[in-house]
């Protein structure tokens, strides 16, 4: 089926972190976001405490959705990478599988080539890791019976 | 698709406001952006014309909090409604987990609801998704109708409504957005489709993973690493917990002595208490702090075994001072991960590492080890906004 929920155990959790530390430890970058293209953040790593890491893994999801759009209007399958440069700060994005994409903030403390460098090696332990959890499914003992629960919050937050 | 992190207990959805121009699906976000507390949602972002028009989407992060133990987040986007827009309107359908199509209810305009109906389906197929139809339909996507603008004086009636566009007898709600009415009601009655489809999709499918322990497991599994339980502990029957408060920490006493071990009470025995490992520690400690290799700052830390929460749990407090100008707090909850054997300073030791467990707190990236002897030392590292800071205790190196 084409709409499966995508389930991250602790274990999955836990080696997309080690990935991603690595990564900013040899790039010497700011932050690291995993993003799914459905615009969801999967994890981060860095110095993320002053980014609003939701808003940014949805317009991150939409400007490649649409780069990946414009690709397929010239004939290509995917831009790959993409590139924002700013004044102090910028962001690279990389493809890590169909779904994910890898993104990295950093300043001028380091460079876009030691950025590309070690954010392609991370995403290609990224892409296993993710290509075993996309095969998961819940098992059936670890339903998310919550339903009631969630109309019962959404009262209480329209309450005033 | 929705993504179920079964580490930090977060469970995310995406849902989707579609329907023709001017119908009102930004309305329904703003009101819900201007009516939830901002502790419960993040910022409206909003793509838009200098008309205000959606260009791209309107996004708009909701946090319902913990609910049986799962941080549930829904994601709310909607599409721009025109007709010429259909190559951005289509990107946001990609993952989506549940849409809310709202109806112009103008007896006017029921021909462009039905040609954005048309739309939608169209934009699903291309993805492999279909609005799903019946109850017995588990494998299409759950929506809801949102008849909108119910206060004109042109409306068509419900029933011409139903008829013309309610084709898979879906659940539909009566709106006049922009003054709320109809807003809670239609996200409280996606959401639900969502979380009961996300139920029927844990049926069959390729179950590859090892299963939990079950809770009367043995003790020896318990004291295990915490990757036994690739899940950890969920589930309906979990409300007390998830409902209690965490334990605040226990003060710990400042001393002069850089490392200072207290005799613990009589421990338990291990096959009582989960992390039968988890060593009992309390630790007040002077360092240093490096970056780059260089000592340019100085730490205040203290390790302690929770007060009163599980054995395996630990809060670390600490302030890291650099050049006596820049000072970061650290005030983070961590668990016993794993006890190994270390050579350290040329001399076998145990050496504890520990999982974070509330994150905001503290730095990130943090990484916590003790090591054993010849007395309990703390070391530290986490990712600051320079880069990797290292912490050791006050004239020792840093671990590699």
């Amino acid at each position: 089926m084409a709409n499966q929920p995508l389930i991250l155990t602790k274990t999955d959790i836990t080696q997309i972190h080690r990935s991603l530390l690595q990564m900013l430890k040899q790039s010497e970058a700011k932050c690291a976001i995993l993003v799914d293209v459905d615009g969801k953040c999967l994890a981060k790593k860095g110095f993320t405490q002053n980014v609003d890491t939701d808003a940014l893994a949805a317009l991150i999801a939409g400007s490649f959705s649409s780069t990946r759009a414009m690709a397929k209007l010239v004939g290509e399958a995917d831009f790959s990478v993409l590139f924002h440069q700013g004044e102090k700060e910028h962001i690279h994005n990389v493809l890590v599988d169909d779904d994910t994409i890898l993104t990295v903030v950093f300043d001028d403390r380091t460079t876009i080539g030691m950025v590309r460098l070690y954010s392609k090696e991370c995403s290609k332990g990224l892409n296993e890791t993710l290509a075993v959890a996309r095969k998961k499914r819940i098992p059936s003992d670890r339903k998310v019976e919550i339903e009631r629960d969630v109309e019962d919050r959404l009262d209480d937050l329209f309450k005033d | 698709m929705a993504t179920l992190n079964y580490a930090f207990k977060e469970l995310s959805c995406k849902i989707v406001y579609y329907g023709c121009g001017l119908c009102g699906k930004t309305t329904n976000l703003e009101h819900i952006h201007k009516t939830v507390p901002g502790k419960f949602r993040g910022e409206l972002v909003s793509l838009a014309t200098e008309q205000d028009r959606t260009l791209f989407f309107d996004f708009l992060p909701l946090d319902l909090g913990e609910v049986k133990g799962f941080k549930t987040k829904f994601q709310l986007y909607t599409v721009p409604g025109q007709v010429y827009y259909n190559a951005t309107r289509k990107l946001v359908l990609r993952g989506v987990d549940g849409i809310c199509f709202v109806v112009d209810s103008s007896r006017d305009r029921i021909q462009e609801n039905l040609d954005s109906l048309e739309n939608l389906k169209q934009n699903l197929a291309d993805y492999g998704y279909h609005l799903q139809n019946g109850d017995d339909d588990h494998d299409g996507v759950p929506w809801v109708i949102q008849y909108n603008k119910r206060d004109l004086p042109d409306v068509a009636s419900l029933e011409e409504l139903e008829k013309a566009i309610n084709f898979a007898k879906a659940p539909y709600l009566e709106a006049v957005a922009y003054k709320g009415n109809g807003v809670k009601e239609t996200l409280k009655g996606i959401s639900t489709l969502v979380i009961k489809k996300l139920n029927k999709d844990s049926t069959g499918g390729d179950v590859s993973l090892p299963k939990a322990a079950p809770k009367a497991a043995s003790a020896a599994a318990a004291s295990k690493s915490d990757d036994d339980d690739e899940y950890g502990e969920l589930g309906a029957e979990d409300d007390s917990k998830s409902a209690k408060p965490a334990p605040a920490a226990k003060p710990v006493e400042k001393v002069a002595v850089r490392t200072d071990e207290k005799k613990a009470p009589a421990p338990s025995p291990k096959a009582d208490l989960p992390g039968g490992d988890a060593p009992t520690l309390n630790i007040s400690q002077a360092c240093d702090a490096r970056w780059r290799g260089l000592k340019t700052g100085e730490a205040n830390l203290t390790l302690a075994n929770v007060s009163g929460g599980a054995r395996d749990e630990y809060q670390l407090n600490g302030l890291v001072s650099f050049l006596g100008i820049f000072k970061r707090t650290i005030s983070t909850k961590l668990k016993f991960k794993l006890s190994d054997p270390r050579t350290h300073e040329g001399q076998e030791t145990k050496a504890y590492t520990f999982e974070v467990l509330s994150g905001p707190d503290g730095p990130s990236g943090l990484n916590v080890i003790v090591i054993e002897a010849p007395q309990k030392q703390l070391y530290v590292s986490y990712i600051g906004s320079g880069g990797e800071v290292k912490i050791s205790p006050e004239g020792k190196a840093a671990l590699d």
